[in-house]
């Protein structure tokens, strides 16, 4: 090894093996110059493993530790407090909008797509009907509600049977009417069920999917009749 | 669930701080000054505590809080990371050859030694500066450090390799102060690193 390889190798030790040191070793007892730029780096080295000392740390690290840890749990506390109650909002919001609201119609065109549909799946003689002699009493023991079909806006109607079903959580009396051949639906529901206003004895009427449909609102409930 | 957090807390402080004086003395040559180290073992510390159910194995709890505090340095300090280090090419031992043996450090190297080493190890890639401080700081193996940093021992060897050339050449050479007095360094704008 000449002095040039030294340097380099007194430069790089760290990437070079144990015999290429042993070789350096060798050339530095040979060589005065080479072993006192040893000494000297070792010497070196030793200053700057001394300045890497640890230094003391101010004691008062632990307390502002402790209290960064606390503010952090509180922090977390909060944060987690605040995520649960926007998340409990959200899942709150996410339910109103997609759950339909009891009993709530948002206009009367959707009022009379669900009475028409409905007609239109059960609107005809079926065992679901029960036979029925006398309306108001079935509706006040049925419907719990009580109400009096002594006109309809169609001729000569004869009751059939009734049910209760539901519409958008809605109980609805269905009762069945049949003229000739021809068989009716008339919807009964209480007022403060659909959603909307009617105004108190006036006849409206719309036609859905050919299907025309006669609502009126009497003594506090609402009545909704196919022809 | 309070008396987990409590007990979570009490374990937490067993295991970390006597980790502390070591954190705050990497931070303290990783950030050059007292008042940022400080913050930096703050920021570990927190960070640990939110985390701390990711550390599997006590033994490596050491590791581990160095691992964090060197990713909020990294994270803090990326801009400054970009800077390169330029280097003339010299030898370091340029400067030392011509010396007297015995006492010759305390004589080139100034007075405040440790300001002149914060000062250089400021300039020094993380990637080279983490290896120096463990190695002189910890005075791990280079298998230890290979294990800390997660790299190779090879690329170890050649980081330290080149990080105590620029660590010692940085102590040795004149600050500017000295070199407008009349000693010479040209500085040829090598990029050596980064």
């Amino acid at each position: 090894m000449d002095c040039a390889t030294f340097s380099s190798w007194l430069e790089n030790r760290d990437t070079y093996d144990l015999s290429e040191a042993d070789r350096a070793m060798k050339h530095a007892v040979q060589c005065a110059k080479c072993k006192d730029l040893l000494q000297k780096d070792e010497e070196l080295d030793r200053f700057v493993a001394k300045m890497f000392q640890y230094e003391m740390m101010d004691k008062r690290m632990y307390g502002k530790i402790d209290r960064s840890l606390g503010e952090s749990g509180r922090k977390r506390g909060i944060k987690g407090g605040l995520a649960a109650a926007v998340a409990m909002v959200a899942v709150v919001a996410l339910f109103f909008a997609f759950t339909p609201s009891p009993g709530s119609f948002s206009s009367m065109d959707e009022f009379g797509r669900y009475i028409v549909q409905e007609h239109q799946n059960h609107g005809r003689i079926t065992p679901l009907f029960e036979k029925i002699d006398n309306v108001e009493g079935w509706g006040r023991d049925n419907l719990h509600k009580s109400f009096k079909v002594n006109t309809l806006p169609a001729g000569n109607l004869k009751i059939v049977g009734g049910r209760i079903c539901t519409i958008k959580d809605c109980e609805f009396a269905h009762l069945l009417y049949q003229d000739g051949k021809e068989i009716y639906s008339l919807f009964v529901v209480s007022e403060g069920e659909i959603g909307f206003n009617l105004e108190p004895g006036r006849m409206y009427s719309l036609t859905v999917a050919g299907v025309e449909l006669h609502v009126w609102q009497k003594q506090k409930m609402v009545y909704a009749l196919t022809s | 669930m309070v008396t987990l957090r409590r007990v979570d807390k009490k374990r937490f402080k067993e295991l970390t701080y006597p980790h502390l004086e070591f954190l705050y003395n990497v931070a303290l040559k990783y950030s050059g000054n007292k008042y940022d180290a400080e913050d930096l073992v703050q920021e570990t510390m927190v960070t640990a505590y939110s985390k701390f159910q990711q550390l599997r194995d006590d033994k490596s709890c050491r590791a581990w809080l160095f691992t964090i505090l060197r990713n909020h340095f990294l994270k803090e300090r990326k801009q400054l990371l970009r800077r390169p280090y330029l280097d003339d090419g010299s030898s370091y031992l340029d400067y030392i050859r011509d010396e007297k043996s015995s006492g010759f450090v305390d004589r080139i190297v100034e007075k405040d030694a440790n300001k002149k080493l914060h000062r250089v190890l400021a300039k020094i890639s993380e990637k080279f500066k983490s290896p120096l401080i463990l190695y002189y700081m910890e005075e791990m193996t280079y298998q230890e450090i290979a294990e800390y940093l997660d790299i190779p021992i090879g690329t170890v060897m050649s980081r330290l390799a080149r990080g105590k050339r620029y660590l010692k050449k940085g102590l040795l050479q004149p600050s500017s102060r000295k070199i407008n007095k009349g000693k010479i360094v040209q500085m040829m704008g090598l990029v050596m690193q980064l």
